[in-house]
C-alpha cells in the first residue's frame, strides 16, 4: 500500500491521504469514547487484566502492585469514594485537606490490597449478574472461585456513571461494604480529633505499611 | 434433655422480648450503646487471640498440611448438619433443607465420614445457617452490638442463637464423655483459626480502628446472611450510604454540631 501510494503520489494526493487517516483516527477515537462500556464490562475488564498479572511469575510483588494500581485507578472513582466515606464530615475538610485525604486514602487501599498479591492461589472471577440500584447506580455481582480450597467469596461492585463512564464507587465483600466500613471507622476519628487527626493516622498507617500494631488497651471512660 | 429445653424456652422468651423492636430495617453498623464495655471485652479477646490462640494456630498451620486442615474443616462442617437442617426448615426453605439432607448423607457415607466434601462436586454447596439467622428471618432485630468474652462479636439475638446452636449441635451427644467434645472443639477452633491467619492479619493492617472495623463487618455480614434468605431483590441500604450530596444538605440546613 505504501508502495502504491508512493508510485501514484503527487503532493496533493499524499496530503489528502494523511488527512483521511487523521480523520479516520479522530472518528475512531470519538467512536471509542461514545462506545460505553457497560458496568459488567468494566468489572470483567478489571478481572481480566488483573488475573494475568497475578499469575505472571516473572514479575516481582512491587511490579505487580504497580501494574494493578494503574488498572484499579482507572476503574475506581476515588473522588466519589472519598466523599462517600467521609459523608457529612467532607465539609469539615478544607479543599487542600480533601485532596490530601483522597490521595492518602488511595494509598491506604493500595497498601492494604497489595498484601493479597502474594496470597494469590489461582482464584478466578465469575461475573454473575447486574442489578439496578437507587440513584441510577448499578451493582455487578461476582463470585471469586477458589477452586475447592475454600468456599467461594461473593463480591459485589457498585458502579456510578460519571461523564459517560461507569466507575466503581464501592466494593462489597460478603455483604460488607468498604464505604460503610471506612465511614464507621473515620467518623469517630474525625468527631474526636478533626480532619487533622484522621490525616495523621492515615499517614502513619501508610508509612508503617506492613508492620502491625497491637490493639491499644481501652481508655478508661472510653 | 433439660438443658436443651431450658435454652429453647429462653430463646422463645428472648424472641418475644426482642420482637417489640422488630421490623425489617437496613443494617445499623454504628449502633453500639454498650461500646465502653464492649471495647474492654474486645480488648481482652484480642489479647487472648494474640497470646494464646494465634500462636497455637500458627504452630498448627506450620505442622499440619493444608489438605489435612481442609479435611478437618469439612469434617466439622458436616457435623453442623443438626444445626443447618432444622434452620433451613424454620426459615421456610424446604428445598435447601433437602439439599442439606443430601449433603449430609453423601459426605458422611461417600466422603469418608465427612472429611471430603464430595457433595460440593455434585453442586450441593456448603450452607451456613444458624439459629441467630432464623430469628432474623422471623423479623427479630439483633439489638445492640455485643462482644461476648471468648466467643467474640455478637448481639443479644445472636447470643441466644449461639446457645441454641450449641444445644442443637453435635456435641450434646457426647456429654457423657466431656473430654471428647472439649478436645474436638479445641481442634476445630485452632484449625479454623489457622486457616484465617492471613485474613486476620490483613484486616488489622487495613483498619485504623480494628474494633470499629470488626463491629461494622460483623453487623453488615450478619445482616446479609439473614436477608439473603428473605429478599431476592434489591436489598435495603444503610441510610445515606451512597448519597454523595449529604454534605451539601448539611450545609444548607446549617446544622453545625
Amino acid at each position: 500500500m505504501k508502495r502504491s501510494m508512493r508510485t501514484t503520489s503527487s503532493t496533493a494526493t499524499r496530503r489528502s491521504a494523511w488527512a483521511a487517516i487523521a480523520l479516520a483516527l479522530a472518528l475512531a477515537s470519538g467512536a471509542a469514547r461514545a462506545e460505553e462500556r457497560t458496568p459488567s464490562q468494566v468489572v470483567d475488564g478489571l478481572a481480566n487484566q488483573v488475573v494475568p498479572i497475578l499469575q505472571d511469575k516473572s514479575l516481582t510483588t512491587d511490579q505487580k502492585r504497580e501494574r494493578i494500581e494503574q488498572i484499579a485507578y482507572q476503574a475506581i472513582d476515588f473522588n466519589t469514594l472519598s466523599k462517600l466515606v467521609l459523608a457529612r464530615n467532607w465539609t469539615k475538610f478544607s479543599p487542600a485537606q480533601q485532596a490530601e485525604f483522597e490521595s492518602e486514602f488511595k494509598r491506604h487501599l493500595s497498601v492494604t490490597y497489595s498484601h493479597n498479591i502474594e496470597n494469590y492461589n489461582n482464584e478466578r472471577v465469575q461475573i454473575l449478574s447486574e442489578r439496578k440500584e437507587n440513584r441510577g447506580d448499578v451493582t455487578v455481582q461476582t463470585k471469586i472461585l477458589r477452586g475447592g480450597h475454600s468456599a467461594d467469596v461473593v463480591v459485589d461492585y457498585r458502579l456510578r456513571e460519571r461523564d459517560g463512564q461507569w466507575k466503581i464507587i464501592d466494593i462489597i465483600v460478603e455483604g460488607v461494604s468498604l464505604v460503610s466500613n471506612f465511614r464507621s471507622q473515620f467518623q469517630d476519628i474525625v468527631a474526636n480529633g478533626g480532619p487533622d487527626r484522621l490525616l495523621t493516622l492515615l499517614k502513619e498507617k501508610n508509612a508503617s505499611g506492613e508492620t502491625l500494631v497491637p490493639t491499644p488497651p481501652p481508655q478508661s471512660g472510653g | 434433655m433439660p438443658l436443651r429445653t431450658a435454652l429453647r424456652t429462653a430463646a422463645v422468651f428472648a424472641a418475644i422480648l426482642l420482637s417489640a423492636c422488630a421490623g425489617r430495617q437496613p443494617p445499623q453498623p454504628d449502633y453500639d450503646p454498650w461500646e465502653p464495655l464492649n471495647r474492654k471485652v474486645f480488648w481482652f479477646n484480642d489479647r487472648l487471640d494474640n497470646y494464646v490462640l494465634e500462636p497455637v494456630a500458627r504452630g498448627w498451620d506450620y505442622v499440619i498440611p493444608d489438605a489435612v486442615q481442609r479435611a478437618l474443616s469439612n469434617f466439622f462442617n458436616n457435623l453442623r448438619f443438626p444445626i443447618i437442617f432444622p434452620n433451613d426448615l424454620l426459615q421456610g426453605k424446604p428445598h435447601k433443607a433437602a439439599e442439606e439432607w443430601a449433603r449430609f448423607q453423601v459426605n458422611t457415607f461417600l466422603g469418608g465420614a465427612g472429611f471430603f466434601d464430595v457433595a460440593a462436586r455434585f453442586g450441593l454447596e456448603p450452607q451456613d445457617e444458624d439459629w441467630g439467622q432464623t430469628f432474623g428471618v422471623w423479623n427479630i432485630s439483633p439489638g445492640p452490638y455485643l462482644v461476648l468474652p471468648v466467643f467474640g462479636p455478637s448481639s443479644p439475638r445472636d447470643a441466644v442463637g449461639l446457645a441454641c446452636d450449641a444445644a442443637s449441635g453435635f456435641y450434646i451427644y457426647f456429654t457423657a464423655f466431656p473430654w471428647v467434645s472439649t478436645g474436638a472443639t479445641g481442634i476445630n477452633v485452632v484449625n479454623e483459626r489457622s486457616r484465617q491467619l492471613d485474613t486476620v492479619r490483613n484486616a488489622k493492617a487495613a483498619s485504623l480502628d480494628f474494633y470499629v472495623f470488626v463491629r461494622n463487618a460483623y453487623v453488615q455480614h450478619r445482616w446479609k446472611q439473614v436477608n439473603d434468605a428473605v429478599s431476592g431483590g434489591t436489598p435495603l441500604e444503610q441510610e445515606d450510604l451512597y448519597n454523595e450530596e449529604i454534605y451539601e444538605n448539611y450545609l444548607e440546613h446549617g446544622d453545625t454540631p
